[in-house]
């Protein structure tokens, strides 16, 4: 394998994406429907924050543990009205789709992040990359050699 | 990179870990002082369950009182423990198995962290972030 590969070529490159009008009803569905933590909020091809499901979590309701029928409606009044662009993260840590392989590992040593989008040399959002990503392309290179 | 390596080569042996019966305040400060996000939870040297960091956002409201439910809050707040946001029976590994199956079991599961466990007795953890260590800093290439 080699570790200086770009991550354009092992980054996840068939996004799904939030609009920043978008409800967090929309958000959370689209999250829990794909199976992914992570969900970019895009204007065309440019990022402008991200959502994850802990911050879904942090919206709900603190007693939606319960399935109380006021946590419940409380959840829905939140998440019909509150949209993706007032929750999401807006500081963002990204790389350039020509950053090697090895600079995401020492990012996600850090353990501040599961996921970081990946941009062109023109800032448009062309992947998402996780540490999953960095394991199938380590270990499934390992394999396809063996 | 040697996949047949033990998983005991590169597991974290050093382990914070919890009683079923602490207190969700207790998850509280480790989840504060700690970069981590899976708090094995062992009962007579024995792992009975994990807690990660998103089994506790999901009740961390409990943590802040509100006007409405101030009085409820604390008193659900004080009765939880550990046993009772838990995932039980989680998926563990031993420490002779292979780094290789590790990280098919991560891959498989879109998991990140895995307690090892010998003849039920937990003896330390091994993370997608170890993996991640041993793959590209391993590699000569």
């Amino acid at each position: 394998m080699d570790k200086w590969i770009a991550v354009k070529h092992i980054m996840t490159t068939d996004l799904i994406t939030a609009d920043p009008d978008e409800t967090l009803d929309a958000v959370r569905h689209k999250l829990t429907d794909n199976h992914i933590q992570h969900i970019p909020v895009v204007e065309g091809k440019k990022i402008l924050g991200i959502i994850s499901k802990g911050d879904i979590h942090r919206m709900e309701h603190h007693f939606t543990l319960f399935q109380s029928e006021k946590a419940l409606e409380s959840n829905r009044q939140i998440f019909s009205t509150i949209l993706a662009s007032e929750i999401m993260t807006k500081s963002l840590v990204m790389l350039k789709d020509t950053d090697s392989a090895t600079i995401s590992v020492d990012l996600f040593k850090e353990n501040l992040f599961h996921a970081l989008p990946v941009v062109n040399e023109k800032d448009q959002l062309v992947g998402m990359i996780t540490p999953l990503d960095l394991l199938r392309y380590a270990f499934d290179e390992v394999k396809a050699i063996d | 990179m040697n996949t047949n390596k033990p998983v005991s080569d590169i597991m974290t042996r050093n382990l914070v870990i919890i009683r079923p019966e602490e207190s969700i305040d207790q998850i509280h400060k480790l989840f504060e002082q700690h970069s981590f996000h899976h708090i094995p939870v062992v009962e007579h040297n024995k792992l009975v369950g994990i807690i990660s960091k998103t089994d506790y956002l999901k009740i961390q409201h409990m943590l802040a009182t509100t006007w409405s439910g101030e009085v409820v809050c604390q008193e659900l707040y004080r009765d939880m423990c550990a046993r009772d946001i838990m995932s039980r029976e989680p998926l563990k590994i031993e420490p002779a198995d292979t780094i290789g199956l590790a990280a098919d079991i991560f891959r498989a599961n879109a998991l990140h962290a895995l307690p090892v466990v010998e003849d039920g007795e937990l003896v330390g953890i091994v993370t997608s972030h170890d993996l991640l260590t041993y793959a590209y800093e391993e590699s000569i290439f």
